[in-house]
């Protein structure tokens, strides 16, 4: 497994004082790089599958490995490590960011909470740079959430999970409480992570786990997809192909269920 | 979606209650002002020595003795201006007390893990339930009565409220994305405490801390009425009410007088409060 | 049956800061209007002018008319009326329009008794088959629970046969499937489209989504900012937009889109039960 940079082996989940597991045996890899889309409807058991990869949670059974290693919580050196690596992207970008922090702070929080820069200039350096690669003005970092809209919160909190310079960044339905026209930004931004060409050109190889009930977001950005129903990986298999010729029965009811535009050319 | 957000930032009574919000602010700071002001040149200067018995008793005012002379010939004004440098200090140090003790009780409960939040909880109700009153004589039989000791059980007393209140808010702060983001981020529980939910916290502990100011003038002068405070010459306003209780056919004045000024600050306290939560409120604010 | 027309309606708060602005409609018996816009497109503050159900603080002028009735400064008697019976609501979040400490069947127990005069067993029988009608499966066991015991999707259908039970010539339904999960969107989707289609209702659905919008109605009115952008068949809409912000709209839903793999999409709803 150690070629994985993140994996969740044979992973359950039951929360205190439930009668039955939220998770079931859930296997999902990620190699540097890679993205990945965990496509599932509410109840499935996204958000928990998040929170034991984000490190916030321990599973019930199984492990969360990275780069090979069991997942250690009070491992306090370890867990930065894995914290500098793995970063996360809110869906609420209202929630997503203390109102009472300036942008500037929230940006270069994991820079200073996981030691990698305390020197106030290079700090300053680092979040102007940050801003520009979200497209952000620089004097944005001055202001405070408030005087920003939805989609710039957004870019925000993108830009402060790109502060450590992970390798994967985990996003749960980082486009959904957004407008549609700010949306196509967003997934632009996300796109172009990792990539030398992209609005974010890093030569981190920065991957993603996009969680998403919505298969054509997942589809926009992701080379391999999971499909997740009651806790239990039903599909998962490269993006085009799921998408052309899904085997189980729920990612069918899921595709045929998303509304289309009337084509333009009837 | 939109309708509901459109409601929050179109509260009808919006630019009204903002308006009141600042008239508030500005009579409740004027008056308080006005009672710190007294207290303030109490330090420096009075116009009679409080312990001065030589002014002739039960006296009316006049030019010399603005607000007459007590039943021992004392300077009615300044024993209430002296009054009123004791009644901030009750205020401030209750509050002190009562804010300290209680944002870090009420942090430790917010932070713990379930058996140590019931715990301190339970701690935390009978302390409410606790009269305070019964608090002050364990107190005044501890330590003897001294204004100390009415500080002492005031904030006392006061930290509970505080403590619950910082409590549920620190947990409702603690549930926000932005907590979840500062720990993947790498920040630990001390770094939360300091740099997320302290800054979230005081907005909302603002307004209770300003009534809780009121509202420990107005315990110290009923331990004072009690008997349970300092004695002249440094009386504070409730020792000077029941001293002039007995005379109060005779010289009405020296009853009265601490009794508005009392009424003053508490007031002045309160609209403080109000204000200050009309300028807080973030519904109000989110309209701006 | 009764034609709605919106004429010049704005939307104002107190300090005289237009929320809508100038907007027009017509939406004749029987037929179907999408509204598309994004947040503060004005979108819903326009339902909720038709319902005369505007946060306070907020006032509307123009006209709305339904029928030979005006809504606008209508009493709340007359606006009463027209809730109960003319025009019926389906919301967003079905809590806000549900009581959660009343079964849900005394809940349609009103609404029934007060538009359909039913009393007594047939009272009974009424409550049963509006929770069919919307497809509840095991509707005696509904009627007996409290809203809090069944399912996200159900509660929406719960908040429909609320609606349906007032018998109304116009049904709104204001972003009626975005809290619910893709699946549940399509089957809500397709409940509205029958009972809209089998009772000869007006439908004036309003959306974000141009895919939801355009399954449903055959014309759309564009809003931004609480103005209108573009008004039309929503084909031409879609195929042929005047303006940039539709462009970008249905640009944007069409790139999206684009990612998934061809199906044989819906035909777009056409002028041809009229």
């Amino acid at each position: 497994m150690s070629e994985y940079l993140l994996a969740a082996d044979d992973v359950s989940f039951r929360y205190p004082g439930r009668g039955a597991d939220t998770l079931h045996g859930i296997t999902l890899a990620l190699r540097r790089g890679e993205r990945v889309g965990l496509v599932g409807e509410s109840g499935a058991g996204k958000s928990t599958i998040l929170k034991l990869l984000l490190g916030l949670d321990s599973p019930t059974a199984g492990a969360v490995r990275f780069r090979g290693a069991p997942l250690n919580l009070r491992d306090r050196a370890g867990l930065r490590g894995f914290r500098s690596a793995v970063q996360n992207v809110f869906q609420d970008p209202y929630g997503a960011l203390d109102p009472r922090a300036s942008v500037g702070r929230s940006i270069s929080e994991p820079l200073r909470s996981l030691g990698i820069e305390r020197d106030r200039a290079a700090l300053d350096a680092r979040v102007s740079e940050l801003l520009r690669a979200v497209d952000l003005p620089a004097d944005a970092a001055d202001r405070y959430p408030h005087a920003f809209s939805g989609g710039q919160r957004q870019r925000i909190a993108i830009a402060r999970a790109l502060a450590p310079g992970p390798q994967l960044i985990l996003a749960d339905e980082p486009v959904s409480a957004l407008d549609m026209s700010v949306r196509t930004q967003i997934i632009e931004l996300l796109r172009g992570l990792g990539r030398a060409d992209a609005a974010v050109p890093d030569d981190n190889q920065t991957g993603l786990l996009l969680v998403s009930h919505d298969l054509s977001i997942v589809a926009a950005l992701c080379d391999r997809v999971a499909v997740l129903q009651d806790g239990r990986i039903v599909e998962q298999g490269p993006t085009a192909r799921v998408l052309a010729d899904p085997q189980h029965p729920y990612t069918r009811t899921l595709l045929a269920a998303i509304p289309r535009l009337p084509r333009a050319e009837e | 979606m939109s309708a509901i957000a459109v409601s929050a930032t179109a509260t009808p009574r919006g630019p009204r209650r903002r308006a009141l919000g600042s008239l508030n602010l500005i009579v409740g700071a004027i008056l308080l002002g006005i009672i710190v002001l007294a207290g303030i040149v109490s330090i420096f200067w009075t116009p009679f020595d409080p312990a001065d018995t030589t002014g002739g008793r039960l006296q009316g005012p006049d030019g010399t003795h603005w607000a007459g002379t007590d039943k021992l010939g004392r300077d009615v004004f300044t024993q209430l201006i002296i009054g009123a440098r004791l009644a901030i200090t009750v205020g401030i140090g209750s509050v002190l007390i009562a804010a300290i003790l209680g944002i870090v009780i009420g942090l430790l409960a917010g932070f713990s893990r379930r058996w140590v939040d019931d715990a301190l909880t339970s701690l935390l109700d009978i302390a409410i339930a606790f009269p305070t009153l019964l608090l002050a004589m364990l107190i005044v039989a501890w330590r003897g009565a001294s204004l100390d000791s009415a500080i002492i059980a005031i904030g006392l007393a006061g930290s509970a409220v505080i403590a619950r209140l910082t409590r549920v808010v620190t947990q409702r702060i603690l549930a926000q994305d932005f907590v979840t983001a500062a720990r993947i981020s790498g920040t630990g529980t001390l770094g939360i405490a300091w740099q997320h939910v302290l800054p979230n916290l005081w907005p909302t502990l603002v307004v209770p801390a300003a009534l809780q100011f009121g509202g420990a003038v107005l315990a110290e002068a009923s331990l004072s009425y009690l008997g349970l405070g300092s004695p002249p010459p440094n009386a504070s306003w409730g020792r000077l009410l029941q001293e002039a209780q007995a005379t109060v056919s005779v010289a009405p004045l020296s009853a009265i007088l601490p009794g508005i000024l009392l009424v003053v600050t508490v007031i002045g306290a309160n609209l403080l409060a109000d204000g200050l939560r009309e300028k807080l409120d973030p519904t109000l604010r989110r309209a701006q | 049956m009764s034609t709605l027309t919106v004429n010049g309606l704005s939307v104002r708060t107190e300090e005289e800061r237009a929320l809508v602005s100038d907007v027009s409609f017509t939406l004749p018996a029987g037929e179907r209007l999408g509204i598309i816009g994004e947040s503060g497109s004005g979108k819903s503050l326009t339902a909720l002018s038709v319902l005369g159900l505007l946060p306070t603080g907020l006032r509307a002028t123009g006209s709305i008319r339904l029928g030979d009735t005006e809504l606008v400064g209508a009493s709340p008697r007359t606006l009463n009326g027209v809730r109960g019976s003319g025009i019926a609501a389906v919301f967003q979040e079905p809590l806000t329009a549900l009581d959660p400490l009343m079964r849900i069947g005394k809940q349609l127990a009103w609404p029934l008794s007060h538009h359909r005069g039913l009393r007594g067993d047939a009272l009974k029988r009424g409550i049963i088959e509006a929770l069919a009608a919307v497809a509840l499966p095991d509707p005696e066991k509904i009627a007996r629970s409290y809203i809090h015991e069944v399912s996200g999707g159900q509660r929406q259908r719960v908040a429909i046969a609320l609606a349906l039970a007032c018998n109304p010539d116009i049904l709104i339904a204001d972003e009626p499937t975005t809290a619910l999960d893709i699946s549940v969107q399509a089957e809500i989707l397709e409940l509205l489209d029958t009972a809209v289609r089998e009772r000869g209702m007006s439908l004036l659905l309003i959306s974000h989504d141009l895919a939801v919008v355009s399954r449903m109605t055959e014309h759309l009115l564009v809003l931004r900012g609480g103005e209108t952008i573009e008004q039309g068949a929503t084909r031409t809409l879609l195929t042929t937009p005047a303006a940039d912000y539709t462009r970008l709209l249905v640009d944007t839903a069409r790139s999206l889109e684009a990612y998934l793999p061809e199906v044989t999409a819906p035909a777009p709803r056409t002028e041809n039960h009229s």
